[in-house]
């Protein structure tokens, strides 16, 4: 099945290819083409990954135990003019397990990720002071190493959790700079949601407890539970979202202020219960998305050689969703220490981190909505670490992982990255997942895994 | 016997500053090499060659871009474009004189996200070359002491001998070098050579600068300078391929937004 889909990736590549060399051949001489293709290669640049990974035990969804990933991406940069600029990046990929899906998208609003995308389309235009920014981006705010609760605007894609990564999302930005403050301000025109792992992936939700909590309402026989309706808000202009970030670096010295504001819809949401009644009951788990205000605040500075740094933001949901209103927290430092072991490793770079949550407005059960639990508010008293050991420019040993301090639940994951040569790496590791079926790792205890990853970039 | 004693006294209030002016001090050496070669904005491309021990090369393109905004402190920003696993990769530098922590940014493309960095950590070694941060920012004429020790030859150039060590505990402690021996070309004010020594004492690096050009006026540049490690045996070669002494780049170039573009 492998080789078939990894065909299917090389038809796609090639017919990427070719389209592209007919248009060159029907529109232009031999030399202007040359030249331009010439251009085209001179400026796109590639990032090929080959993904294994081997989980150490069965999904009872039926999810193999190996799992293997193809991803290509291709990163094109143009100076338009001297003030324009373009940064495209396409993006082919492919598993053994049909996690993607096999159409083009643009808005990443589909349920799986898209076998071909864009995953980056920005025209940026730079004045002297002021710049826009057009087109589907990325966007990190806050200062945080691991975890930034003021980092709101992409959703993520959870299909396969310890891979998790950010969607790019259609939006116009405006930064300003001033003398001694930043200010971006961000139009989101439409929602993107989370993309959450489905029902037969291992990451997916364990429907058999909710299930099994709505069999009274059908004389004790357990319903179908049904996830794949989603409520996205209509792209209106009432529906629009956007936010503001305000930075400095100069206000106090040696500090990095931010203050942000967002609001918008919550991308991951929560379930609202459908009954469809029948012989073989059904509960369709209907996502929708509640609508919230961020307001948050970040520092950094350095402190006897560690920088030190904070965030935290308020989330004030609009609609009587099942859904808190919360604060949520970070304070962490990073210090890099170049005498211990120093036979052994250059460097070590210690990161901590404290995450915390107050809940100020608390939503409780009913039978209309439900929190999507899973991928929502995970480190409410966690600590959080990231240790590298860097042996030298070519290899480093990484050992990360997450605490819950609430539920005793954590994720270990030391990993080891070597470079073989310019600009391929390979990367090995490990996902160790502990804790209580009901904590937030511990409901993917059946999930450790090995992985093994060849980079290759050109 | 009046007159004889007047004429005394004038023959050395006019020998006496011819003296000094004909040995400067360490400090004052330092200034002038810091000072004559200042220029307000200036753009370089270098070629950096990495050697390991086996002698094997690998090749990084970076640009470094410096302001002078004044009271002799500089604004930097380091761009790196190649290979690709290091390209985008950024390092912005606003240097705060005295004895205060510069502050720092780093921009790693794989993590989208421009990070405050302690400079404190300024003798650690960058981004897996032989220089240290220290290597890379301007001299900081306050946190050193500067001794002549003499004159010397390199090569066929006369040069001053000059020994710096931190003058600060803060510098003591931030510094990853005991002292540096510098070697100053006598006729153009330039460096030609520094032993760097560390905290034992021992030599640990020695970098030299040659094929030196003519800016303009008393300015001069060096188009090739190595830093050798003597313990790791290996070397960073830093060959300018492209300088632009003549543009203008505004103070607001060097902001944490622009370190995030390519």
């Amino acid at each position: 099945m492998y080789t078939r889909q990894l065909s299917k990736l090389i038809i796609y590549s090639l017919s990427v290819i070719l389209s592209f060399n007919v248009y060159l051949d029907g529109d232009s001489t031999e030399d202007d083409s040359s030249g331009f293709f010439q251009q085209v290669v001179d400026n796109t640049k590639g990032e090929l990954k080959a993904s294994y990974f081997s989980n150490f035990d069965q999904d009872p969804r039926g999810d193999d135990k190996n799992f293997g990933h193809i991803d290509l991406k291709l990163n094109y940069k143009q100076d338009i003019s001297d003030n324009v600029f373009l940064n495209v990046v396409g993006r082919f990929r492919e598993d053994t397990a049909n996690r993607t899906r096999e159409t083009f998208g643009f808005v990443e609003d589909s349920d799986r990720p898209y076998l071909a995308t864009i995953d980056e389309l920005v025209f940026r235009y730079s004045g002297e002071k002021i710049e826009w920014s057009v087109g589907k981006q990325l966007f990190t705010w806050g200062v945080a190493d691991t975890f930034r609760p003021t980092d709101q605007i992409n959703p993520s894609d959870y299909t396969d959790l310890p891979t998790s990564e950010k969607l790019a999302v259609p939006a116009i930005t405006l930064f300003h700079s001033h003398e001694k403050v930043d200010i971006q301000g961000v139009i989101i025109p439409a929602f993107t949601p989370t993309r959450l792992p489905g029902s037969d992936n291992r990451w997916g939700p364990d429907q058999s407890g909710l299930a099994a909590g709505f069999a009274p309402l059908f004389g004790g026989v357990t319903p179908n539970l049904d996830f794949s309706r989603r409520e996205i808000p209509d792209k209106k202009l009432d529906t629009l979202q956007g936010g503001i970030r305000l930075t400095s670096s100069s206000l106090i010295s040696g500090w990095d202020l931010g203050l942000t504001w967002y609001t918008g819809y919550d991308p991951i949401g929560v379930y609202r219960a459908n009954i469809i009644p029948g012989v073989t009951p059904t509960v369709e788990m209907i996502q929708v998305f509640s609508e919230f205000q961020e307001f948050g605040a970040s520092f950094s500075t350095t402190l006897k050689g560690a920088v030190v740094y904070g965030e935290g933001a308020f989330h004030i949901t609009k609609d009587n969703l099942q859904e808190d209103s919360y604060f949520e927290y970070v304070l962490g430092f990073n210090y890099t220490n170049y005498d211990i072991l120093s036979s052994v490793f250059e460097e070590i770079r210690f990161i901590v981190e404290y995450a915390g949550e107050s809940v100020f407005d608390e939503r409780t059960d009913n039978q209309t909505y439900f929190d999507t639990g899973q991928y929502l508010r995970p480190f409410q008293n966690s600590i959080l670490w990231g240790i590298i050991f860097k042996h030298n420019i070519d290899t480093e040993f990484t050992f990360g992982g997450a605490y819950n301090i609430n539920d005793g639940d954590a994720l270990i994951s030391p990993q080891l990255s070597h470079k073989l040569q310019n600009g391929m790496k390979i990367i090995t590791g490990f996902d160790i997942f502990t804790g209580n079926d009901d904590s937030f790792f511990g409901r993917w205890d059946n999930n450790d895994r090995f992985s093994l990853t060849v980079e290759y970039l050109f | 016997m009046k007159k004889i004693l007047l004429s005394l006294i004038i023959s050395l209030s006019i020998w006496l500053p011819l003296s000094a002016a004909d040995s400067p001090t360490g400090k004052e050496i330092m200034e002038i090499q810091k000072n004559q070669h200042k220029i307000k904005t200036e753009v370089t491309k270098y070629d950096m060659i990495l050697v390991d021990k086996k002698g094997r090369e690998r090749k990084r393109v970076i640009s470094i871009y410096v302001k002078d905004v004044g009271n002799s402190l500089n604004k930097t920003m380091l761009k790196f474009s190649e290979p690709a696993d290091i390209a985008g990769v950024g390092l912005l530098t606003w240097e705060q004189g005295e004895d205060k922590d510069d502050d720092q940014w780093l921009y790693l493309p794989a993590q989208r996200q421009v990070k405050r960095i302690s400079s404190s950590g300024k003798k650690n070694q960058f981004m897996g070359t032989d220089l240290a941060f220290e290597d890379l920012r301007p001299e900081n004429l306050q946190a050193n002491n500067y001794k002549v020790l003499g004159e010397e030859k390199i090569g066929d150039d006369l040069c001053w001998k000059i020994e710096a060590t931190p003058a600060t505990a803060k510098e003591k402690k931030d510094s990853g070098y005991s002292k540096r021996i510098i070697w100053i070309r006598k006729d153009i004010y330039f460096s030609v050579k520094t032993e760097f020594y560390d905290k034992r004492g021992n030599l640990a690096k020695l970098g030299t600068n040659e094929d030196f050009e003519n800016i303009e006026g008393n300015i001069w540049r060096s188009k090739k300078g190595t830093t050798e490690s003597l313990k790791r045996k290996t070397k960073t070669i830093m060959a300018t391929t492209s300088r632009d002494t003549k543009g203008s780049l505004e103070e607001s170039f060097f902001s944490q937004n622009n370190l995030k573009k390519d």
